[in-house]
């Protein structure tokens, strides 16, 4: 099954090169290529969530080659982003009529899609900063692609800022390297910290620290959110959810997690590390979301107040696993790769409502419903999934003995469905001109994200806890399963 | 320790510096070559080897363990070729990017770039 793996990366990459080159007539042969890849990647991404195992391209050896790396922690991220990347295209084939370069906004969606598989999947720490990049770099296009100057504005800060933030992980790699003479990321969590220390000396700290500002720019985290709510407001429609669903996801939180639970390994100071910028980014995002008014920049706050969560809920994992605390560790990781699922689905749906309502018309039921889901889950209200994942990070703060932290979580999770709802009118926006009707293929990724939202929030169901959260906590919090595939045999040969 | 890392250390802090206190975009984008500069520096220095030899195995080397002691390190040098490829790429991005802003705006500072920006949205 893992020889499906490099299919996720080179599928849209070669259609990325291919759709430059398509005629401009008919136009619909690029949506149609789009459409497909997408697809084929979503289909790909259902067959493979469950299976955990390694590619190694090219037959190329562990620890010498390149890898790709399929685990509990992946797999949900995958599925995540191949679900958001299809919304996006489907809604996109509809969205894009007021723009011209249609071809080449496919391209660089494209693009940025192999750019976040690759991230996801890659198996060592150079490559996921390469994929990084490409997906990155395609973003800071997308984002400046309506040609105004208030969207270049946007690209170019995110770009400059970017472009900085990118060095701090690549000097983070390099000191790695300089230190441990490999980049592989199984064979680093079998070597740091050095043989016969268990706490990380201070170059590890060190390189941990480049990481966590390479990466927690990519995630938007406060402080370094800067470029995040005027980008998302910035660009169009489609690009803002992907952005907001797939691209700060992957190339932000699951790189940050991947790269602290599973290269350098548990320790206190790497804990806090997550948990200063996540509760700093829940506070935050949760007190300026309602004093602004563009109904965009209000979501992206909340956007960074729930990826506050997520880092909280990480850092909380990692503190209480080297505490010994297992139960609450537990709760936590889960409760944090939980949440940020949720948060993906969910604002990539209100991006796309928002989208809907955009050309003239009256929001439509489907857009109303696709509001409706993902504010719902956003702003946590029971039972959907946003709830559940805040109550785990809230109840694991408490157990682990965190109360006022688990305090601040549980009083940030009340304000958010208040401030929704005093905005309530806003989801979707409301229509500037004469009523019509979404377009079927808007309608269809609406009700593939809304389908996403309320299909997460049955995940804590007994029966289905063991198949998504279960092996999501094993994945982040156990570091010894991931160096195991350094041994031979232990892997799934492809 | 070789005074070359002292260097690495002092560009990338002029970089950073640069990037977080400039306006100009052209200074800016500099900012950006420069703390690239100074990490594709570091990626040489980690596979560097004083009185090093290509890692190329020629007749001359009769000896693998030979070889191996005196080659410097190849892998850093394929790192910081791909690093270089990509902070070409992003530099003629944002040149690109600021070239468009300049015909729309006629200055190169960022500051006035988005208050123009931010009225022509009300």
């Amino acid at each position: 099954m893992t020889a499906l793996l490099p299919l996720m990366v080179a599928l849209p990459l070669g259609a990325a090169f291919v759709l430059p080159l398509f005629p401009r007539r008919p136009r619909r042969a690029g949506d149609l290529l789009a459409g497909l890849i997408s697809g084929v990647l979503l289909v790909l991404a259902v067959i493979l969530s469950g299976r955990f195992g390694i590619y190694e391209i090219g037959g190329w050896r562990m620890p010498m080659g390149i890898n790709l790396a399929l685990d509990g922690l992946s797999a949900p991220v995958l599925l995540l982003a191949a679900a958001v990347g299809l919304a996006a295209v489907l809604f996109s084939s509809a969205y894009l009529d007021t723009y011209a370069g249609r071809n080449r906004y496919w391209a660089l969606l494209m693009l940025m899609t192999a750019g976040i598989n690759g991230t996801i999947l890659s198996g060592d720490i150079f490559n996921r900063f390469v994929f990084v990049e490409i997906a990155v770099i395609s973003s800071y296009i997308l984002v400046g692609f309506s040609g105004r100057g208030r969207a270049l504005a946007a690209a170019i800060r995110y770009g400059l800022l970017g472009a900085g933030a990118a060095n701090f992980t690549l000097l983070g790699v390099a000191v790695l390297y300089a230190l441990h003479g490999t980049v592989n990321v199984a064979h680093l969590a079998g070597s740091v910290p050095a043989a016969g220390t268990s706490v990380p000396g201070p170059e590890i700290l060190f390189a941990a620290l480049l990481m966590v500002i390479g990466f927690g720019y990519k995630s938007a985290a406060a402080p370094l959110h800067v470029w995040q709510p005027d980008a998302l407001a910035a660009a169009p429609a489609p690009v803002a959810a992907f952005l907001a669903g797939a691209l700060i996801p992957a190339a932000g939180v699951y790189a940050l997690a991947r790269t602290l639970f599973t290269v350098f390994g548990h320790a206190e100071a790497l804990g806090w590390m997550l948990l200063f910028p996540g509760l700093l980014s829940m506070l935050f995002g949760a007190l300026t979301a309602p004093r602004r008014k563009d109904p965009r920049a209000f979501l992206s706050y909340q956007g960074i107040s729930q990826v506050g969560y997520v880092l909280t809920g990480l850092g909380a994992a990692m503190v209480l696993a080297v505490r010994g605390e297992e139960r609450a560790a537990g709760l936590a990781a889960a409760g944090a790769v939980f949440h940020l699922l949720n948060y993906g689905g969910a604002a990539a749906l209100l991006f796309l409502a928002g989208g809907a309502a955009a050309p003239p018309g009256k929001p439509s039921r489907w857009s109303r419903l696709a509001g409706m889901a993902g504010a719902g889950s956003i702003a946590g209200i029971p039972p959907l999934g946003g709830f559940s994942s805040k109550l785990m990070i809230v109840a694991a703060l408490w157990l682990g003995g965190f109360p006022l932290l688990a305090a601040a979580a549980a009083v940030t999770a009340v304000l958010a469905p208040v401030s929704f709802y005093r905005r309530r009118d806003e989801f979707p926006p409301p229509p500037a001109g004469p009523a019509g009707r979404t377009p079927p293929a808007m309608a269809a990724g609406l009700i593939l994200l809304t389908t996403l939202v309320l299909g997460l929030s049955l995940a804590p169901l007994p029966g289905l806890r063991g198949r998504l959260l279960g092996p999501a906590r094993a994945a982040v919090l156990d570091r010894e399963a991931y160096a195991a595939y350094l041994e031979p045999g232990e892997e799934e040969r492809p | 320790m070789s005074p070359v890392y002292l260097l690495v250390f002092v560009l990338f802090l002029v970089g950073v510096f640069g990037l977080l206190t400039r306006r100009n975009l052209v200074k800016l984008i500099i900012s950006v070559a420069v703390i690239e500069a100074a990490v594709n520096l570091f990626l040489v220095l980690a596979g560097y080897r004083r009185e090093g030899i290509a890692p190329i195995m020629t007749e001359q080397h009769h000896r693998a363990e030979e070889f191996a002691a005196r080659a410097v390190d190849p892998f850093p040098q394929a790192m910081v070729l791909t690093s270089i490829v990509i902070g070409l790429s992003l530099l003629a991005l944002l040149v690109g990017i600021s070239l468009r802003l300049y015909h729309i705006y006629g200055t190169y500072d960022l500051s006035e770039i988005r208050k123009a920006a931010r009225e022509e949205d009300r």
